[in-house]
């Protein structure tokens, strides 16, 4: 009993864990200036040494904030002005165009040269929560197979209980037995047992045919042997960085050639000196203008409508909740069932940006009950998410 | 008593055949008799086949269910395009510009490829508006029937060896270039350059031409251009025989003046008073207040009837008494009138201008200060031009956009083109001109093109392409200007031209350049319009006139028309435009000849007994009608008659634009081609023909009508007043509706808008202006290319099963709206041959019930309703019972019978008359829009995919929706600007501004009394006639409803 007790409160303090992770996760904050660093500078840009771009340390003493905002919303039209500075610079990085960032606003660009002025010092890794998460379930598992083992010991001692019982009652008086009908020819039995075998088989038979189309698993190979865990994981570029129409569109988007070339024009082989043929492979595809066929690995039905632009930029959802780690992937494997379940799951319990997103003020009866206290946060389902026109149409 | 509407005469007459029909949802039962006698259900159907069959569909499961999922390629740019995000749609602006038709449109373009065409609202001219032909130019773009490069003698050739042959061949003498009306200015330049160089003429041929009102304009005004005018600010409109709404000179402009002049503002109640003289019922005849229907024979006659009226003289025709009121309409609103004629005689448009000058409307409301250019043709130039060629007086005749051997009513253009050395056509297929040419050198599509257009003085647009061409095709442009040794490409030429004439006033002429290709329009101003008077010489006209029009109203005469959606046949091979109903005959893919009660009674077309109105007897075969033959001079077609309320006596009506035998897969042999009737005179081809012969026929056709599809069994859904009766009592016209939503409240409780759901969010409401409404028909093109509507083809239609989400429901009505003419007999005691018919029509869309009838009957709950009010379909769950189609009291679910887009995965399984089952043609879907299956019910979702779109652009611009930000498809084409679509629990939407204002006035639902709560609120039509019925009273006859009325009043 004390042990139970224990594994519970381990599991109730787990999910306690996990909901304060979330909640303090959902909350809103001041542009940071290191995240969006992060996401849009880094792949091109370190701050103590050339990468694509210039190195960043001390930009502010080369140029004035006013300048550099131009110059980052859109660099071509500063060059275009006839800009000495920016012409200079332009012809000194072999005429590489800077990406322009025309969205950010005035607060997130000094929040980023904020950052770069004083980058803060290195922090601790934050131990994560799904690591608990998985230690639960698996003495979950323990504790039912123990159940079912102490069921077992008992079931078997209690037979045999009760056959030494029968036994000894035949003993005495044999005739008030019938011999006993062999089992299998029990018409009982066996009736039970067509049934349970029917439930067994077509239990086996919908769930397959559910089944039926899905890939969770699926990682077949492609033409480049691309890795993620390198470039997401270990030079941390920004997924949206190749991933462009993520935040814009239906569809993320393949990187096409050129976003592979801003980098590979210069990088033609890894730090050990590896991926020469891989890299080659891009540069070929890009000199022959032949594009590259990858293998399809997420495919929703047609009639399913799904809007990374939805998720990602409205809903604020990171990449890794339905693609996995991705970032530690060598070679990408569909991480989730994308079944109908798992996406009605979602819906009915992740939070939307309810407060943060202006479009959701017109739910002006939801906001009077969260001020009321009634309700706490909505989620999608709270606001017809579970219909079907949400995305089939 | 209560005023009758209906659909047909069969409904009118209540025929056996008919109301048993409409009892049942589908047309006709399963024909699962056919299958069970034919095999499967036979008695000695044995173990063996049992066994088989079911061998068979185990074998086939476990194939389908064994087979691995295929490897699917996401293949990327290799070098993105700027502009493009996949899933993201560009929108291009462009403009329509097809002979003399023109419209200024954005086309929506997704990873490329253009999938629909909507109108571009900075466009001072169109503003926005559309029609059924620019909706459907996008399905031309992909038509199987397209050349797919250049040949010569219908062999395939390069274009090198081509521009070889035929720089050497122009080089040989004279060159004719023989076009559709050129609203390119840049474009004539080109020819201009191109006729001067190789000593040639450009002569301008329109299959439809308005030769007549040019000529009239030159003698008048020395100006061979059609004014601009102002249906917007007339108060009176009178059109001899324009149906300006439907195909006449600009439709899209004159409906977006038209419906400004109409709109009912409760503050300010005024809307203008249209007359329209006619012989056969047109669109613009349709919306009219009074109409008047006379024998083409009388055509001119009231013309200059109307001029001596307006003098103070007198008319001797016997619609006289109508006329003079027309006339005292007209004087009472001197300079704010409007008279405008589609004849194409120039004698009558001479008399037209006289007495528009006589009311002092040039300057108001007739401009020709700033001219319109949208015909060009000149029918006695084209008659040289054929001479000439069949004289040898041309080495080289050049075709372009046109198609004479299909659509010159006399002359035989095809041996006058054999005859020449050199023949090249640039139509966009191999058609029946082309065919008579040796070499073909197909244009570009124009949404593949570079151009531009100048509809008006003053107003420039220009043509972008939205896509590289598809085909190995050449724009005619850069033909001429490389046959003609020229160093420059057209995009250059244009530029250039643009520099030199259009922007000239711009300072930085990069960015105006710019700046025009971002907005497709381009304005270098308007002078200022001023009164004019014409010069020509009336007595002359009304002379000519004379002896032309003999009034003889007896004789048989023959007026020819252009539809409404397939206009002069040029698009024939368009399926969209073939299967639209047309606005009045409700008849899709044929033509036919319309002719009035009465003569079809003459011609004993119809079953005429003594009991016909009491026994109900069908007068006649509603599924195959009797063919006559029209003879006019030798020319002969052999049509299908169907009568038609509103039309003239010893009438016939044919459109043209049919009988095409070189169209395509799809308009090939659809129809018989009716431009051989039409008469030359005064220099010009008129559209009508008198003195025809008729012989009937015993043979019999089916022509695919809709309009007793879907029918109502005769509830009320139809509201109506006059603009007299509505100033006077504005809650009059809604006066039962009071009743009913206390009769619902009571039962019900309160929840008219909501119903029981609950909405916390949005709640989409659509609101129907019927008064704006002129029925065009354009909504149901539009809603086709926006979700992926099947065509279905004509043996279906027959069978009812078009599969439109919006249509159009055109009622007739005679008599007021007390004591109507309920039955057949009254109505035709009263007007034997329906000339009075009053037109109301209704667009008829999914009504999104809040307590939806659909919804209660799904077995499987594939139609549900969703928090935001609609009435949602999913595809996936729907396993066809058609109980919601049964159940639904609007008619408006369709189901699909047969896999009308993917017909073609298995070889020899066509159904596919519309050629829509094709790769080429299905690049034309909206990716957005699930392609339904074979065996599932659709219908109209709001367009669910623009609202979702919308809302997702707020989320992510971090803003609210705003009112506007989600259009459906029919309300932005709209050239009325009759739908109003948006979110009701929005306080500042217009669709609930309507609601609010509106409610106890004009505002009605349809069967509210059954609350179902539908979300589409109507505003009942109002009439600006001072009496619904009897406006022939005046006429001296004496009507038993009349009399009722005069009772009633």
């Amino acid at each position: 009993m004390n042990k139970l007790y224990n594994l519970l409160s381990k599991h109730v303090l787990g999910l306690i864990a996990l909901l304060v992770l979330a909640s303090a996760s959902a909350a809103y904050a001041a542009p940071d200036g290191e995240a969006i660093f992060k996401n849009n500078c880094s792949s091109c840009h370190k701050l103590d040494e050339k990468l694509v771009g210039p190195a960043l340390k001390d930009v502010e003493k080369r140029r004035d904030r006013a300048w550099l905002a131009k110059w980052i919303r859109n660099s071509s039209a500063v060059i275009a002005s006839g800009d000495e500075y920016a012409v200079k610079l332009f012809n000194e990085y072999n005429k590489t165009q800077m990406t322009a960032f025309p969205n950010l606003k005035d607060d997130e660009i000094n929040a980023i040269l904020d950052y770069v002025k004083t980058p803060p010092k290195d922090k601790a890794p934050v131990a994560g929560a799904p690591a608990a998460g998985a230690e639960d379930n698996g003495t979950m598992i323990y504790f039912v197979a123990l159940l079912f083992l102490v069921f077992l010991v008992v079931y078997l001692l209690l037979g045999r209980v009760n056959n030494n019982l029968n036994e000894m009652v035949q003993e005495k008086s044999p005739e008030a037995f019938d011999k006993p009908l062999p089992l299998l020819k029990n018409r009982r039995f066996i009736g039970f047992l067509i049934i349970i075998a029917t439930i067994f088989v077509g239990y086996r038979a919908a769930d397959s045919a559910i089944d039926m189309g899905r890939s969770q698993g699926y990682s077949p190979d492609q033409p480049i042997k691309y890795s993620h865990k390198l470039h997401a994981g270990e030079m941390k570029i920004d997924c949206k960085y190749c991933h462009v129409g993520v935040e814009k569109g239906k569809q993320a988007g393949i990187p096409t050639v050129n976003i592979c070339m801003n980098c590979h024009k210069a990088v033609g082989e890894t730090v050990n000196g590896t991926g020469k043929e891989e890299i080659a492979k891009i540069k070929s595809a890009y000199e022959n203008n032949t594009p590259i066929k990858w293998v399809r690995i997420h495919n929703l039905p047609d009639h399913v409508y799904f809007s990374h632009a939805q998720h990602v930029k409205a809903g604020q959802i990171a990449c890794q909740t339905c693609h996995g780690q991705i970032q530690e992937m060598e070679v990408v494997a569909q991480n989730q069932p994308l079944s109908m379940s798992w996406c009605i799951n979602c819906h009915r319990e992740t939070k939307v940006q309810f407060n943060n997103n202006k479009y959701y003020g017109m739910y002006e009866e939801l906001h009077q009950k969260i001020k009321d206290g009634k309700v706490t946060s909505v989620t999608e389902a709270m606001m017809g998410g579970l219909e079907c026109q949400k995305c089939h149409y | 008593m209560e005023k009758k509407y209906w659909k047909g005469l069969e409904e009118l007459q209540a025929n056996k055949e008919f109301t048993k029909a409409q009892k049942n949802e589908f047309q006709e039962d399963l024909p699962l008799e056919d299958v069970f006698n034919e095999g499967i259900g036979e008695k000695n159907t044995g173990r063996r086949d049992f066994l088989k069959m079911m061998g068979f569909s185990v074998a086939a499961a476990t194939i389908a269910a064994s087979c691995e999922i295929p490897v699917r390629k996401a293949i990327p740019y290799v070098i993105k395009p700027e502009e493009i995000v996949p899933g993201v749609a560009n929108w291009y602006a462009s403009s329509y510009s097809d002979g003399g038709e023109y419209c200024s449109i954005m086309v929506k373009s997704r990873e490329g490829r253009p999938i629909k065409v909507e109108g571009n609202p900075n466009s001072p001219l169109t503003k926005g508006g559309t029609s059924a032909r620019v909706q459907a130019s996008v399905l031309s773009l992909y038509d199987t029937g397209r050349a797919k490069g250049p040949s010569i003698n219908g062999n395939e050739a390069k274009w090198d060896a081509i521009d070889t042959a035929i720089t050497s061949a122009l080089v040989a003498g004279p060159v004719a270039v023989l076009t559709s009306t050129v609203l390119s200015p840049s474009t004539q330049g080109v020819i201009n350059d191109f006729v001067t160089k190789f000593a040639g003429t450009h002569v301008t041929y329109d299959a439809h031409s308005a030769s007549g009102m040019l000529a009239a304009n030159e003698a008048d005004f020395g100006t061979r251009a059609i004014p601009n005018y102002r249906f917007d600010k007339a108060e009176v409109i009178v059109s001899f025989g324009a149906d300006f709404l439907g195909t006449w000179i600009a439709p899209v402009q004159y409906t977006k003046q038209y419906v400004a002049g109409r709109k009912l503002n409760n503050a300010d109640m005024k809307m203008s008073k249209h007359f329209q003289i006619e012989s056969m019922l047109s669109l613009a005849g349709a919306n009219a207040d009074n109409r008047i229907v006379i024998h083409p024979s009388e055509e001119g006659l009231a013309v200059s009837g109307l001029y001596n009226l307006l003098k103070g003289g007198s008319c001797s025709l016997s619609c006289k008494t109508q006329l003079k009121q027309v006339a005292d309409a007209l004087i009472a609103a001197k300079g704010k009138s409007l008279v405008v004629s589609g004849s194409n005689d120039k004698n009558i448009q001479q008399v037209v201008n006289q007495i528009n000058a006589m009311l002092e409307n040039y300057g108001t409301t007739v401009d020709m200060s700033n001219v319109s250019y949208q015909r060009q043709g000149d029918d006695a130039s084209v008659a040289t031009l054929l001479n000439d060629i069949k004289a040898g007086k041309y080495k080289t005749v050049i075709i372009a956009g046109c198609n004479p051997v299909y659509d010159y009513p006399k002359g035989d253009w095809t041996a006058a083109l054999k005859g020449v050395a050199c023949t090249i056509s640039f139509n966009d297929r191999i058609d029946e001109t082309t065919a008579a040419c040796k070499y073909h050198t197909p244009d570009n599509h124009f949404l593949e093109s570079w151009s531009d257009a100048a509809p008006m003085k003053g107003e420039y647009s220009l043509i972008q392409p939205v896509i590289a061409p598809l085909f190995k095709t050449r724009q005619m442009q850069d033909s001429l200007l490389k046959w003609s040794g020229a160093s420059v490409d057209f995009l250059a030429y244009l530029q250039n031209y643009w520099t030199a004439n259009v922007i000239t006033n711009e300072g930085d002429k990069q960015a105006a350049w710019d700046n025009a290709v971002k907005n497709g329009v381009f304005s270098t101003g308007a002078a200022e319009a001023t009164a004019m008077s014409p010069k020509g010489d009336v007595n002359a006209a009304l002379s000519a006139i004379a002896a032309t029009y003999t009034g003889k109203s007896d004789s048989v005469a023959v007026v020819l028309y252009e539809k409404v959606g397939l206009g002069n046949g040029k698009y024939a091979n368009n399926p969209w435009l073939q299967e639209m109903p047309d606005p009045i005959t409700k008849a899709t893919w044929d033509n036919y000849a319309c002719i009035s009660y009465n003569y079809a009674m003459k011609l004993n077309l119809l079953e005429n007994n003594a009991s016909m109105f009491s026994d109900h007897k069908p007068l006649w075969d509603a599924k195959e009608v009797r063919m006559i033959e029209v003879s006019v001079n030798g020319a002969k077609v052999k049509l299908p008659a169907i009568v038609q309320p509103g039309m003239a006596d010893n009438t016939i009506a044919i459109a043209v634009g049919y009988g095409r035998t070189a169209a395509g897969k799809v308009g090939n042999g659809v129809g018989q081609n009716a431009y051989p009737l039409m008469t030359w005179a005064n220099n010009a081809w008129l559209p009508v023909a008198f003195n025809a012969s008729v012989n009937t026929t015993n043979d019999k056709y089916t022509v695919a009508q809709t309009q007793t599809h879907h029918s109502y069994e005769g509830r009320r859904i139809v509201k109506e007043t006059t603009l007299a009766d509505h100033k006077q009592n504005p809650h009059a016209v809604n006066a039962d509706r009071k009743e009913i939503v206390e009769a619902t409240t009571t039962l019900y409780g309160d929840n008219r808008r909501f119903g029981d759901h609950e909405y916390k969010g949005h709640k989409w409401h659509m609101a129907i202006d019927l008064n704006s409404c002129i029925g065009c028909g354009n909504c149901t093109v539009a809603c086709q290319s926006e979700n992926n509507v099947s065509v279905v083809g004509k043996e279906h239609v027959v069978r009812a099963h078009e599969m439109h989400w919006i249509r159009i429901d055109r009622y007739y009505s005679i008599g007021n709206k007390e004591g109507g003419f309920n039955t057949m007999e009254k109505n035709i005691n009263a007007d034997p041959n329906f000339e009075n018919v009053q037109v109301t029509f209704q667009p008829m869309l999914c009504q999104h019930c809040a307590n939806a009838p659909c919804e209660n009957v799904c077995p499987v709950n594939a139609t549900n309703h969703s928090s935001e009010g609609l009435n949602q379909m999913a595809y996936n769950r729907c396993i066809g019972t058609r109980y919601c189609a049964n159940n639904c009291p609007y008619k408006v679910r369709r189901f699909n019978w047969l896999d009308w887009n993917g017909a073609d995965s298995f070889e020899g399984n066509l159904h596919d008359d519309a050629d829509m089952a094709n790769s080429l043609t299905r690049m034309v879907l909206n990716p957005d829009v699930t392609v339904r299956a074979r065996g599932v019910i659709e219908k109209c979702s709001f367009c669910v995919q623009r609202i979702q779109e919308g809302k997702l652009e707020a989320k992510k611009n971090d803003m609210r929706l705003m009112d506007g930000m989600v259009k459906t498809a029919c309300q932005s084409s709209c050239p009325a600007d009759a739908i109003v679509f948006g979110d009701i629990n929005d306080a500042q939407s217009a669709v609930r501004s309507i609601y609010d204002e509106e409610d106890t006035k004009r505002l009605y639902f349809v069967i509210e009394e059954l609350n179902i709560q539908p979300s589409v609120g109507y505003l009942a039509k109002v009439r600006n006639t001072d009496k619904i019925a009897s406006w022939k009273e005046s006429n001296g006859k004496k009507h038993e409803g009349h009399e009722a009325h005069a009772e009633k009043a």
